[in-house]
C-alpha cells in the first residue's frame, strides 16, 4: 500500500468513527462521500455502524426504558404506511399477473382485489363510468387553486396537514409539498413540487384516500394531471365523505384512473395523530 | 446522499446462518408478508419512540421523527443480515442514523446520555444484555478495551459528543481521540463477527 493510499484509509476510518459516534458535520460528510467513493469500503461504515449501535445498547440501558407509551394512533398510522409499502414493492413485483387480474375485477365487482396488491389493491367504492372521470388539469387555474387552498388554511378550524415523505423511488421518491384537508369542509388541497410532468394521453395520476372510519378499502380522490415543472396545487376531489384520514397516497394509471389500483403508491403522506 | 451510496456499495448477504432458517420479523417483512408489520411495530415502538422521543426536541417532532424512522425500516429491511448483527441492534442503528441527521439537518447537539450513570453494566442490566448475543459480544468486548478507548467511545457514542470535544473534555490530545475512537469501534465490530462461524453465532 502506497503512503498516500494508506493517509486515506487512514483519514476514511477516522471519519467512519466520527460518523459512527456522535456523526459528522457537512464537510465531513462530503469528505466521507469522497473517501469512500475512492475505497469502496460502504461495508466498513455499515459494519462500524452495527458496532456503534451495539455500544449503544451496551452504555445507554436508558434507551429501553419507556418514557411514556407511543399514541395508539401513531402506532396505527405507522403500520397503515408498512403494510402500503409491501403492498407497494409486492405489486411491482407481481406487476403483469395484477394487471391482468384488474382488469377482470374492474369488469365484474369493485369491491374485490388480487390479495397481493395489499390495502391499496382495493376497489373504489364508487362505481365510475369512464365519462365521469374529469381529471384537473392543474396549470390551468394554478392562480385560482392556491387562492382557494389559502383560503382553506385560514378558515378551517379542523385543518390537518401532512407532508409526501421522501423515498428511495428514483422518480418520486423527490416530491415534495403538502396535503391538506378539512373533514367539516369536505374540501382539500395537494401542493406538489417535483412531481415529474404526465402525459394525460399514456397516463394520468389518481390519489388514494385512506379512511379506516369509512371504509377498509381506500376511497378515490381523484384523478389529475401535472403540466408543468415546480409546484402545482391540486384539489382534492373525493367521491366517498371523509372523516379521518390517516393516508394519502397516489398512483400512476391508466387515462381516466382506475376503479381498481394496481399501485404501486408513488408519493405517499401519512396523516400526524 | 453517504448513507444511501454506501448501502448500495455494500457487498451482499454473508454465509447463511442457522437462525435464518427461522425468518425475524425483518425479514418476513423484506419478504412482503404484510402481517409481519404489525408484529414489527408492535415488538420496536416502545423503544424507537424512546429513542425517538430523547432525539428530538418536541413531542411533535419526535413523531415526524419515528415515522422517518419507520419508513426507513421499511425501505432497508431487506439490507439486515443476521450473519452481521442481531436483528434489534440493526433497528438501533438505523434508528440513531436517521435521528442523528435530522439533528444535524436542524443544526442541533446530540442529545448527551449521563455516562456516570449509564457507563457501569450492572448485574441486573447484564440479565437483560445477555439475551441479545450482539450487545453481548459488544459488552465483552468493550471490557477488554484500554481504559482509554472506552472514555473515548463512551463519550463519542452515547455522550454525544465530537471528536474535538472528547479531546477537550479529557485534556488528550486530538490524534490521540481519533485513534483510540477508530481502533475502539475496529476491535468491536472484530468482537461482533468473531465468534460468527460459517455466519452462526456460538456463545463464548
Amino acid at each position: 500500500m502506497t503512503n498516500h493510499a494508506h493517509n486515506h484509509e487512514e483519514r476514511l476510518l477516522e471519519l467512519l468513527a466520527e460518523q459512527a459516534g456522535a456523526g459528522l458535520d457537512v464537510s465531513q460528510v462530503e469528505e466521507l462521500d469522497a473517501l469512500i467513493e475512492l475505497a469502496e469500503s460502504g461495508e466498513d461504515l455499515e459494519e462500524l455502524e452495527l458496532a456503534a449501535a451495539a455500544a449503544y445498547q451496551v452504555f445507554d440501558m436508558q434507551a429501553e426504558i419507556e418514557l411514556e407509551p407511543m399514541p395508539e394512533s401513531l402506532s396505527e398510522k405507522l403500520i397503515a404506511v408498512g403494510e402500503a409499502k409491501i403492498a407497494s414493492k409486492s405489486d411491482t413485483a407481481d406487476r403483469a399477473p395484477a394487471l391482468s387480474f384488474k382488469k377482470h375485477q374492474a369488469q365484474t365487482s369493485s369491491g374485490l382485489h388480487h390479495p397481493a396488491w395489499g390495502w391499496l389493491a382495493a376497489a373504489a367504492v364508487l362505481a365510475i363510468s369512464v365519462t365521469a372521470w374529469l381529471a384537473m388539469s392543474v396549470n390551468q387555474t394554478p392562480s385560482g387553486f392556491a387562492s382557494q387552498r389559502q383560503q382553506l388554511l385560514t378558515q378551517a378550524d379542523d385543518l390537518i396537514r401532512s407532508v409526501w415523505v421522501e423515498s428511495d423511488d428514483p422518480v418520486y421518491g423527490q416530491v415534495k409539498g403538502d396535503v391538506v384537508w378539512s373533514d367539516n369542509k369536505q374540501q382539500g388541497y395537494m401542493r406538489l413540487v417535483g412531481m415529474p410532468v404526465n402525459d394525460p394521453d399514456v397516463q394520468q395520476y389518481q390519489l388514494w384516500i385512506v379512511d379506516p372510519d369509512v371504509d377498509s378499502h381506500p376511497v378515490d380522490g381523484g384523478v389529475f394531471d401535472v403540466n408543468e415543472d415546480g409546484e402545482v396545487i391540486v384539489p382534492i376531489d373525493a367521491k366517498l365523505h371523509v372523516n379521518k384520514p390517516t393516508v394519502f397516497a397516489i398512483t400512476v394509471e391508466k387515462p381516466g384512473g382506475v376503479v381498481v389500483s394496481a399501485g404501486p403508491l408513488r408519493v405517499v403522506a401519512p396523516v400526524k395523530s | 446522499m453517504l448513507i444511501d451510496r454506501s448501502m448500495r456499495q455494500s457487498g451482499g448477504p454473508r454465509s447463511r446462518n442457522l437462525t435464518e432458517t427461522v425468518s425475524t420479523t425483518l425479514q418476513r417483512v423484506a419478504a412482503g408478508d404484510k402481517s409481519a408489520v404489525r408484529v414489527f411495530v408492535v415488538q420496536y415502538k416502545s423503544l424507537l419512540w424512546s429513542l425517538a422521543r430523547r432525539y428530538s426536541p418536541s413531542r411533535t417532532e419526535a413523531e415526524d421523527a419515528v415515522q422517518d424512522v419507520f419508513v426507513e425500516l421499511w425501505e432497508k429491511a431487506a439490507r439486515f443480515d443476521p450473519s452481521k448483527a442481531s436483528e434489534k441492534t440493526f433497528v438501533v442503528m438505523i434508528a440513531r442514523r436517521r435521528l442523528i441527521d435530522r439533528l444535524r439537518k436542524q443544526g442541533r447537539q446530540v442529545p448527551t446520555v449521563p455516562l456516570d450513570a449509564s457507563s457501569e453494566v450492572t448485574e441486573s442490566d447484564s440479565d437483560k444484555l445477555e439475551k441479545d448475543e450482539t450487545v453481548r459480544k459488544a459488552k465483552n468486548a468493550m471490557r477488554t478495551l484500554p481504559e482509554a478507548q472506552q472514555q473515548v467511545i463512551k463519550h463519542s457514542i452515547c455522550g454525544g459528543l465530537t471528536h474535538s470535544q472528547i479531546a477537550e473534555k479529557l485534556r488528550i490530545p486530538l490524534g490521540t481521540v481519533k485513534t483510540h475512537a477508530r481502533r475502539g469501534l475496529i476491535k468491536l465490530r472484530e468482537a461482533i463477527q468473531a465468534d460468527t462461524v460459517m455466519g452462526s453465532e456460538v456463545s463464548a
